[in-house]
């Protein structure tokens, strides 16, 4: 479920210093003057980064939505749940303006329950919550405005004129595996793996087709066949799946079904293709050479093209 | 001897003349709502009772088949399969405000309540990109997932998942050029017949429109800058006509205190209002587009997310 979030208030608002104790008595100090925010000091996004309602967000999640992913740290892979940030903008998606500025998410979340998505709660994010705002400045001269990014997202200040937005990718992961860790969110079924594994196997069919005597061609598909083999063996060792079973073949689906036992349907299984002897294609026969002073055979005539039936006339000829 | 020059002759030149020409300061000015099929237009929501626009779907003309029956059998009747999807329409708005004595010297009429409201048309089709990139990344299946960069073979994926699925056509790429030089990168090693068809300036220009790239395997690609990021990936998608929808409304104001201009002929949803301040002695001009976008039929789309950088 969506909360309601207030979209009220676009400056930075400090809270005042406390009071000080002096042998005078309590001494208030005030604070910067918030009508004149210093823009000098705010990071400097491009135009295009910062939208005009930028609104806040909450990650979804969706059970059919998993990613492969291959890192450092590990190198066999693993399946992360891939989130997507829900942005409160009214008018996308069925957020309505709602009444003094608080965001009517309602049919918003009704709509997600039924396309089955899960939202994410924010207080399961670092520190209370994934959510972080910035105050930056639109392009290099433009006006101060407030955006939200998620808690992994970072601006980097440098010599450069504009800001770079950076993404902490390690920690970001890490919070994924907490969350499925947590069963926040739900480890994917067999038919999502098989899926993503049956797509991965027909491109390594696609590229197969492709000329085998291209180095490329041929690396692609090792490439692509090791990965295949990682996101299988992956998947079994993280959420306990026979291996055999990602394959969905038909042969471990009878025997599921007890239809057959296991023997039985390796036997209907399609074998591969018989290994066939390409026999070496036969030698060009060498050109006849010709001897000095000899005259050389004709040239076989090329066969001549068939007459066009109706000849196009002549550009410029009359009909 | 005294020299007369620019430094001495100060009091009688300009440290600086300005153009007359103003020149418009760099943005990708791609709209999407005019990508032509791209994005159903499902009507106002004007006098409907609701700012809740609702699609229906009926399954008829061939959506159930008819199944061979006895010569003297009874047939039985067929529940008719439905569906609806919902377009929430909410307020989008931008308020210029300029004082008479900038409008009165700045040379150009820029700054003038007229071009300040013709400005409005502009600012309505980029805030209908931000509500429809915040649309097209809410897919409840991914075509592609991958943190590493767009290859040629991602966009065969997600053309056969479009294929696969019976989505009628046409078929569009919504990609922030990131993934888009990605893609067009990896075609430098691709072969075969599938040929990329690289947009013409007539078709940008007079067709297909702004952030149109091209035509490759029946998908038409357009660039969107706003396209989101998440998670260290760009959300682009792929989709066929009839995925994405859109409503609005056209408020029927009485003409009063304001001045009220149209400043978009092919959308007259968008319009722009001139309200004085004598007291301040300025004008302010709001633009209103009171619109939204929704996701109305998820099968006939999917997410194509891949590297951000």
């Amino acid at each position: 479920m969506i909360p309601a979030i207030s979209r009220r208030g676009q400056r930075p608002s400090e809270p005042m210093p406390p009071p000080r104790e002096t042998a005078s008595g309590s001494v208030l100090s005030g604070r910067r003057p918030q009508s004149q925010f210093d823009a000098a000091g705010l990071p400097k996004l491009p135009a295009d980064e910062i939208h005009p309602y930028e609104a806040p967000f909450v990650f979804i999640a969706h059970p059919r939505k998993y990613g492969f992913v291959r890192t450092k740290v590990h190198p066999d892979g693993e399946w992360l749940p891939t989130l997507t940030p829900f942005r409160l903008v009214p008018g996308a998606n069925k957020v309505g303006g709602g009444k003094d500025r608080v965001t009517d998410a309602s049919i918003a979340n009704t709509w997600l329950a039924a396309c089955g998505f899960v939202v994410i709660a924010r207080n399961l994010g670092p520190d209370g919550d994934y959510v972080r705002e910035f105050d930056v400045v639109v392009g290099g001269r433009g006006q101060v405005r407030r955006i939200y990014l998620s808690a992994w997202d970072h601006l980097v200040l440098s010599d450069a004129e504009l800001a770079e937005k950076k993404f902490d990718m390690v920690a970001y992961r890490r919070w994924l595996r907490s969350l499925l860790a947590q069963g926040i969110v739900r480890a994917p079924s067999l038919a999502v793996i098989s899926r993503n594994v049956a797509a991965k196997n027909n491109r390594i069919e696609r590229l197969s087709r492709l000329p085998e005597n291209v180095p490329a061609n041929r690396k692609k598909i090792a490439e692509e066949q090791a990965i295949l083999a990682l996101m299988k063996g992956s998947f079994a060792s993280q959420f306990g799946y026979d291996p055999a079973d990602i394959e969905a073949g038909y042969e471990h689906f009878a025997s599921q079904l007890g239809t057959a036992d296991i023997e039985d349907a390796e036997d209907e299984a399609e074998l591969p293709p018989p290994a066939v002897t390409v026999p070496p294609a036969p030698a060009r026969a060498a050109s006849p050479t010709v001897e000095k002073g000899q005259v050389p055979a004709p040239a076989r005539a090329k066969p001549s093209r068939p007459a066009r039936r109706d000849p196009s006339p002549e550009p410029g000829s009359t009909p | 001897m005294a020299l007369n020059t620019t430094t001495t002759a100060s009091d009688l030149l300009l440290a600086a003349m300005i153009e007359k020409e103003v020149n418009l300061l760099l943005f990708d000015r791609v709209q999407l709502r005019k990508v032509p099929g791209a994005v159903t237009y499902h009507g106002t929501v004007n006098g409907s009772g609701s700012a809740v626009k609702r699609v229906r779907y009926i399954g008829l003309d061939g959506y159930d088949a008819m199944a061979s029956t006895g010569e003297t059998a009874s047939t039985s009747s067929t529940t008719i399969t439905d569906a609806n999807a919902d377009i929430t329409v909410a307020r989008l708005a931008l308020e210029y405000d300029s004082t008479d004595l900038v409008a009165m010297v700045e040379p150009g009429g820029n700054l003038s309540p007229e071009r300040l409201a013709r400005a409005m048309a502009g600012a309505a089709e980029k805030g209908f990109n931000v509500v429809l990139v915040n649309v097209g990344d809410d897919w409840t299946t991914d075509a592609v997932d991958s943190a590493v960069a767009m290859t040629a073979d991602d966009a065969y994926d997600a053309s056969f998942q479009l294929e696969l699925n019976s989505v009628d056509g046409p078929y569009f790429g919504m990609l922030h050029p990131r993934q888009h030089t990605h893609m067009r990168d990896s075609l430098r090693g691709e072969g075969g017949p599938a040929q990329y068809v690289d947009a013409t300036q007539a078709q940008v220009t007079e067709t297909m429109g702004q952030g149109y790239q091209g035509r490759w395997l029946g998908i038409e690609w357009y660039n969107a800058s706003q396209v989101l990021s998440a998670g260290g990936k760009r959300l682009g998608w792929v989709h066929g006509a009839g995925a994405l929808g859109y409503a609005d409304g056209n408020p029927d104001i009485q003409m009063g205190g304001t001045t009220i201009i149209r400043p978009a002929g092919d959308n007259p949803a968008v319009y722009a209002e001139v309200a004085r301040d004598a007291a301040g002695a300025f004008s302010k001009v709001v633009g209103n587009y009171f619109v939204g976008a929704a996701i109305t039929e998820q099968a006939r789309g999917y997410g194509l997310n891949t590297s951000s950088t």
